[in-house]
């Protein structure tokens, strides 16, 4: 049986090992100057006159570009690297054996490990598509329809938990920095 | 690595997002739409070919896809000998 409680410890120290000082913030800051930018810029190209006619294929059209320009990249390359770094790296300082050498399940390790990374990354993507739509809403007054955002809530977090689990699965095999990532 | 392996896996990811942009109309017609008209939206072709996919079929292939790699890493980590 796995301990929430002991899952609940690993999780604090690798959730803090994820939001490191430099590795979020150059996630986030880049992916979200460009999510809002190309949501004004979506805005602005459909012209005043059919943006009051279309808002919902306007706010389709902004998730569908913006899907293509900022989210592919990111789960492509962000998520594989993060996973790749909090468990290869341990293995090659030797956190992994002293981790191991506790009386805590592997299970549990992995867990942990899975788990900070799958949040974090579904929290980073979809608040940044959040921070978009906020944007188009407060310069032509429109929303999505509430199903449609929580539509894409539940799909980022699919794409988050199969990218995160394909990305666990070769990092602990491999083992190793380069070729993980 | 991982990111190939991403790469490779993509065409079912994008199932899921088509799925996603049609879940409104989903929705929508589960309420009001016919039954020929909800297997119509429920159906999605891949490419040129003939063969239907259902894109929430996809949604739960890629759900045990994903259990499957979680496995496979809990075994290769209970497996691994530490020196």
């Amino acid at each position: 049986m796995i301990r929430l409680r002991v899952v609940k410890l690993l999780l604090k120290r690798d959730l803090k090992s994820v939001t490191e000082f430099p590795r979020l913030e150059l996630i986030i800051l880049p992916t979200l100057l460009i999510f809002v930018v190309l949501s004004q810029i979506i805005a602005w190209g459909w012209g005043e006159g059919s943006i009051a006619d279309r808002p919902l294929i306007l706010i389709q059209a902004i998730i569908d570009r913006t899907r293509l320009i900022f989210t592919y990249p990111i789960v492509i390359i962000f998520i594989p690297m993060i996973i790749a770094d909090i468990v290869t790296n341990e293995y090659e300082k030797g956190i992994m054996l002293m981790l191991v050498s506790y009386p805590v399940k592997r299970s549990e390790i992995l867990i942990s490990k899975f788990a900070s990374v799958f949040s974090i990354s579904w929290i980073v993507i979809f608040s940044t598509s959040l921070a978009g739509i906020l944007v188009v809403y407060k310069n032509h007054a429109m929303l999505p329809p509430l199903v449609l955002v929580v539509a894409l809530f539940i799909s980022i977090g699919i794409l988050c938990f199969l990218v995160c689990s394909v990305s666990t699965v070769i990092s602990t095999i491999s083992g190793s920095t380069v070729v993980a990532p | 690595m991982s990111s190939l392996t991403v790469l490779l896996l993509w065409p079912m990811i994008i199932n899921v997002f088509s799925w996603q942009l049609k879940l409104p109309d989903l929705m929508a017609l589960s309420y009001t739409g016919s039954v020929p008209e909800l297997i119509d939206l429920l159906t999605l072709k891949l490419g040129k070919s003939e063969i239907p996919v259902t894109s929430l079929m996809s949604v739960i292939v890629q759900l045990l896809l994903a259990s499957l790699f979680l496995f496979l890493s809990h075994i290769a980590l209970d497996r691994k000998e530490f020196k």
